[in-house]
C-alpha cells in the first residue's frame, strides 16, 4: 500500500518537477528530486485511559509532497472523527494545517453531537503534534461512581523528510 | 388607536369616517361622538362641505388644458418638444406584417440554402482561434494545474480506521491540535 503511495507521488512529481528541469528526465535525478520534496506522514492513532494508559493503537504512515493533505477518518461505536493534516514545507520548518470534525453519539440520549477543530502549527521537521478530537481536558475521579474520567483518542502526528524515514527504517 | 385619539379625532381620521373607511367599531363611536359634540360636528361639516364641491365639479379637460398651456408658452417663443418620429405609433394592418414575415422567412432559407458552406467555415476558423488560444494557455497553466490537481484534497485517498468495539466515547472538551507535550 506504501508502495503504491509513493508510486503514485513520483509520478506526480515526474510530471510536475519535469517541466522546469530538463535534468530531471534521469531516473536518479527524479529521485533525488522526489527525495527533497517528499514527506512522510506518521500517525499513531491511540485509545488512552485515564490519560495515562493506551489500551490500543494504531500506526498509519503516508507519503505526500508539500500543499497535499493526509486525511484519516476513526469509525467507533458512537463516533466518527475525519481529520485532515496538509503540511506546508519551507526548508525545515513546517506549517502543519490541521482541520478535525468530530460526531459524536451521546451514550443514552438521541443527541449528536459534532465539534469541528482547526489549527495551523508552525513546527521543525520531526516535531510531533497531537490531535485531541474529544478534548484534552484532564478528567479527576467521579465520586459517585469512583470511577477515574473516561477514555479518550489521540492522534499523534510526525512529519519528516521521506529519506530520512526510509533510512531510519 | 388610543381613547383620546377617539375622543379627539383628527382630519384624517373624520376624513375617513366620511369616505366610510373605519372599522364598524371605530365609525359608531364616531356616530355617537358626533351627535354629542357640536364643534366635532362642525369640523365633518366643513370636511363634507369640501366634499361635495369636489364632486359637483366635473372632470377637467385635461388635453385642453394642456394645449392652452402651450400656446401660451409658445407665445413667449418656447417650442413644444417633437416625438421622434421612431417613437410616434405607427398601425399597421395586420396582412402586412403577415407579408413581411413571410418575405424573412423566404430570405432567410435562401441565405442558409446558399450562404451555409461559407458561414460554417467562418464558425470553424473561430473554432480553430479557440483551440489554438486553449492550447497556449493550457501549456502556460500546466505545472499550476498538475500542482492544483496534486494538492487536491478531495482525492477522496482517506484511510479509515475501525477503532475498538465497545467502546463508548464522550467529549470531555473541545478538540484541539497541539504540540506534544502541551
Amino acid at each position: 500500500m506504501l508502495m503504491k503511495h509513493v508510486l503514485i507521488v513520483f509520478a506526480g512529481l515526474a510530471l510536475v518537477l519535469g517541466a522546469e528541469s530538463a535534468a530531471a528526465d534521469d531516473v536518479d535525478d527524479l529521485l533525488e528530486l522526489f527525495g527533497d520534496e517528499a514527506l512522510h506522514v506518521s500517525i499513531d492513532a491511540r485509545v488512552v485511559e485515564d490519560g495515562e494508559r493506551t489500551i490500543w493503537n494504531m500506526e498509519l504512515t503516508r507519503v505526500t509532497i508539500s500543499g497535499r493533505s493526509v486525511q484519516v477518518r476513526l469509525d467507533g461505536d458512537n463516533i466518527i472523527v475525519r481529520a485532515r493534516f496538509t503540511p506546508y514545507r519551507n526548508n525545515e520548518s513546517l506549517l502543519l494545517v490541521a482541520q478535525g470534525q468530530t460526531w459524536l453519539k451521546v451514550a443514552g440520549s438521541d443527541e449528536l453531537r459534532y465539534e469541528t477543530a482547526f489549527e495551523t502549527v508552525p513546527i521543525e521537521l520531526g516535531e510531533t503534534v497531537v490531535f485531541y478530537p474529544l478534548g484534552q481536558e484532564n478528567v479527576t475521579m467521579d465520586v459517585d461512581t469512583k470511577r477515574y474520567g473516561t477514555i479518550n483518542l489521540e492522534l499523534e502526528i510526525t512529519v519528516v523528510p521521506y529519506f530520512q524515514a526510509v533510512e531510519k527504517n | 388607536m388610543s381613547l383620546e385619539d377617539m375622543r379627539y379625532p383628527d382630519d384624517a381620521r373624520l376624513s375617513a369616517y366620511l369616505d366610510d373607511e373605519l372599522p364598524a367599531a371605530q365609525s359608531s363611536h364616531l356616530d355617537a361622538r358626533l351627535r354629542e359634540d357640536s364643534e366635532l360636528r362642525s369640523r365633518y361639516a366643513r370636511l363634507r362641505g369640501v366634499q361635495e364641491f369636489l364632486w359637483s365639479e366635473d372632470e377637467p379637460n385635461f388635453q385642453e388644458a394642456m394645449e392652452r398651456t402651450w400656446h401660451r408658452l409658445s407665445l413667449r417663443n418656447f417650442e413644444q418638444p417633437r416625438t421622434k418620429w421612431w417613437r410616434r405609433p405607427v398601425a399597421v394592418p395586420l396582412s402586412a406584417v403577415a407579408a413581411a414575415l413571410a418575405v424573412l422567412l423566404l430570405v432567410g432559407g435562401v441565405l442558409i440554402r446558399f450562404g451555409g458552406p461559407a458561414q460554417l467555415s467562418e464558425e470553424r476558423s473561430s473554432a480553430d482561434r479557440l483551440s489554438e488560444s486553449f492550447e497556449l494557455s493550457a501549456h502556460a497553466r500546466e505545472s499550476e494545474e498538475l500542482l492544483r490537481r496534486l494538492s487536491g484534497s478531495d482525492s477522496g485517498d482517506e484511510v479509515t480506521i475501525q477503532l475498538p468495539e465497545s467502546r463508548t466515547f464522550e467529549f470531555v472538551g473541545q478538540p484541539v491540535i497541539v504540540p506534544a507535550g502541551h
